[in-house]
């Protein structure tokens, strides 16, 4: 029988199998939503106070004060409590906690940019919090992000600028009003996490479709949800393929190993039925998801990110069931290895939070790239483009994974074929 | 169809398979014999490929398992000695299932889920969860799987264990059905009556090697097939020895402090008089039993231990 004939029929028995068990197969299903959810509502979702951020302006230049009234546009104030005070102050407000961070504008900050030189926007961030300092940085990067294009887009009028900056003449009211909307658009772009959830609004505000971008919300959870999910989708992987060694301890597993069939596509038809399991796992995930977080995303770059994804896991999951000898064993041994990937890649804490060692290590786990591409989807407003090097790796892995347990059957069942 | 050429499989130091060789025909049911740990499930998963021979070889309707085992097995039907079936499948799902990884589809293959379902009798349950059948009902689906393929050798290994007379009693007539269609089949056993009833030829299989091959006629006839006397109470060897001295037709096969095992050449009055020699000696005997001539009394002799040992 030819490896696709063998593949789809060990494939179809194997979901057969678990529709027969249909509360086993929806506590699968359900098992990543209803954990990942719970520790979204856990960390995210409720109303944001706004996140205190002491600035401090050493330089007094235009871009200072671009810096500064950004701050003040629509509903970023709602987001955003900013205080200018002095560097000392500035200081001793992180120390008492009354700020997450503090943006510091060095001095020389506009003559520099505007002389082409690379500037540092400085963000000092509060080691007492967790979350809120990153949005900060987040949003920092953003503004540093601008101010760099800014200038690469600018070009000639540079100049201009200058003599505007340095002149006894105020700046021209276009050439204010051109860059208060780049920053402004920028602002929108990382609008949808600065602010609450629409879900949780009595009447969100009515998009302005001619903008694009939504106004949606900031949630805590778009920073969590990825990693938990990826997390308790590694669970699902790995308890779904312990049948493999429950089908080993029937002899139904030899019984399939002597027909006429390749080892290789028994192997793979019991990955495939197990990342098929995933994969609902994920769309159910990725529906409420869409819902609770608000926003464009693109729906083909998540498909695609999914099925590389529960791919992955599952072949992971085969291969530690491949090199375990009983179901209990594989249990344990996956068990571990995925919370370390979990700790290690980021699913728990988010990695740049991570010390210098470990966000080394980080891009090794598969745990890595699966919750980077949904953060990128969720946050970044990634394409499918954007997503090629997390889908790449996760499929390359998934083959890994696979092919290694494929062999590890084949051996343990030595005449496989 | 099956040839097995000086076969050997060695776990470590342990040799399981210690260089055995057999053949069986098309139409013929060859036999198995030995007790738990003989060799014969190690034989049969090198049959199957599913073991790598350490050496020797089998081969299976013209091809060689160890260099093509998936053409090899397209000839072959196995029934495991476990009831190797998916409980949460119906009957038909299962031998569905199973006909499938055999490459057969579409309308033939509802045909032969219905043959191998009549076949064994579970025609009337073909949609039931196979976990609400009984261990026969089981053992019967697990002796259809091997069927659903109209294989030209099939290999059952121990498939009556453990089940009510009258499901052994269907398995033995489908496996003798199967014969006369002209299936090679290898069959294991440690029962002896199954062996002796179902077998055109039996290999007597012990410590990984077979011990004697042939038709029951001719295992009897080889060994000198006779009555063996079991004696059990307080007496040391050398009274056995000295007792049974002057018995020219009488042979020791097995002699332990307590315990002996003495065989006659078969004639019946031989066996009267072996025994009244051994009362008149001066032995404390509790506990005497005789053997008729069976294949029991024949594995006894060659290997000094009774089978359910």
């Amino acid at each position: 029988m030819r490896f696709g004939g063998a593949l789809l029929a060990v494939l179809r028995k194997d979901l057969l199998r678990k529709l027969r068990a249909p509360l086993a197969a929806v506590v699968m299903i359900l098992f990543p939503v209803v954990f990942s959810l719970l520790i979204g509502l856990v960390f995210g979702g409720g109303d944001l106070t706004p996140i205190r951020i002491a600035l401090v302006d050493d330089d007094g230049g235009i871009v200072g004060r671009l810096i500064r009234s950004s701050f003040s546009q629509e509903m970023i104030p709602l987001r955003f409590d900013v205080q200018q005070v002095d560097s000392l102050s500035a200081i001793r407000k992180i120390e008492s906690n009354e700020v997450s961070a503090v943006i510091r504008i060095p001095p020389e900050f506009t003559d520099s940019l505007l002389a082409g030189e690379t500037v540092a926007l400085e963000v000092i961030k509060n080691p007492a919090e967790s979350i809120k300092p990153q949005i900060v940085e987040h949003f920092a990067s953003v503004l540093a992000r601008l101010g760099s294009s800014g200038m690469h887009l600018l070009g000639d009028p540079i100049a201009e600028i200058r003599a505007t900056a340095t002149g006894d003449a105020p700046p021209s009211d276009a050439f204010i009003s051109d860059l208060s909307v780049g920053i402004n658009r920028r602002m929108e772009g990382i609008g949808r996490y600065a602010f609450p959830p629409a879900i949780e609004l009595e009447k969100p505000e009515v998009e302005d479709e001619a903008q694009g971008e939504s106004m949606g919300a900031f949630d805590v959870a778009a920073f969590v949800l990825p990693g938990m999910a990826v997390f308790a989708l590694l669970m699902l992987a790995l308890v779904s393929m312990t049948d493999v060694q429950r089908e080993d301890a029937h002899r139904t597993l030899a019984r399939q190993m002597i027909a006429p069939v390749p080892a290789g596509a028994v192997v793979l038809g019991k990955v495939g039925a197990t990342a098929v399991v995933s994969l609902l796992s994920i769309l159910i995930l990725g529906i409420i998801a869409a819902i609770w977080i608000p926003g464009r995303i693109s729906w083909l770059g998540f498909l695609l990110h999914s099925i590389a994804l529960a791919l992955c896991a599952t072949g992971f999951a085969a291969l530690i069931q491949s090199l375990s000898r009983s179901e209990k064993t594989g249990s344990a041994i996956g068990s571990i290895l995925v919370m370390v990937m979990a700790m290690v890649g980021g699913s728990w804490v988010p990695v740049n939070m991570l010390p210098e060692f470990v966000r080394k290590i980080a891009p090794f786990t598969l745990t890595y790239w699966g919750g980077e591409g949904y953060r990128d989807l969720l946050m970044e407003s990634a394409g499918v483009a954007d997503l090629v090097p997390h889908v790449a790796i996760l499929l390359v892995l998934g083959v890994l994974f696979s092919g290694t347990a494929i062999l590890r059957f084949q051996r343990r069942y030595a005449g496989g074929g | 169809m099956i040839d097995v050429e000086n076969l050997s499989k060695s776990f470590g130091a342990t040799r399981a398979v210690d260089g055995i060789s057999f053949q069986v025909q098309p139409g013929e049911i060859y036999g198995l014999l030995g007790p738990n740990g003989a060799g014969k499930t190690t034989t049969i998963s090198c049959i199957t490929g599913l073991l790598k021979p350490s050496a020797g070889r089998a081969v299976v309707d013209g091809v060689d398992v160890g260099s093509d085992p998936i053409r090899a097995r397209r000839s072959l039907g196995v029934v495991p000695q476990e009831t190797a079936i998916y409980d949460t499948l119906s009957a038909r799902e299962n031998l569905s299932y199973f006909a499938s990884l055999h490459g057969i589809s579409g309308e033939e293959k509802r045909r032969r889920v219905d043959e191998a379902l009549d076949r064994v009798g579970l025609a009337s349950n073909a949609k039931q969860a196979s976990k609400k059948f009984s261990g026969g009902m089981k053992r019967r689906l697990n002796l259809a799987i091997g069927l659903v393929s109209r294989p030209k050798a099939l290999l059952l290994d121990e498939p009556t264990v453990g089940i009510d007379p009258q499901a052994r009693i269907h398995i033995l007539d489908v496996v003798r059905e199967v014969q006369k269609e002209g299936t090679a089949v290898l069959y294991t056993t440690h029962y002896l009556e199954e062996a002796e009833t179902l077998c055109d030829r039996v290999g007597i299989m012990d410590h990984g090697r077979i011990l004697a091959e042939g038709t029951i006629s001719e295992l009897r006839a080889r060994v000198g097939e006779g009555t063996v006397l079991t004696l059990k109470g307080r007496f040391n060897p050398e009274q056995i020895q000295d007792a049974i001295r002057a018995e020219s037709d009488a042979r020791i096969v097995s002699l332990e402090e307590n315990l002996a095992m003495v065989a006659t050449s078969g004639e019946a009055a031989g066996a009267s008089e072996l025994l009244s020699r051994l009362l008149r000696a001066d032995l404390d005997v509790a506990e005497i039993a005789m053997k008729e001539p069976s294949l029991e009394n024949l594995f006894i002799k060659l290997t000094g231990r009774e089978l359910r040992d």
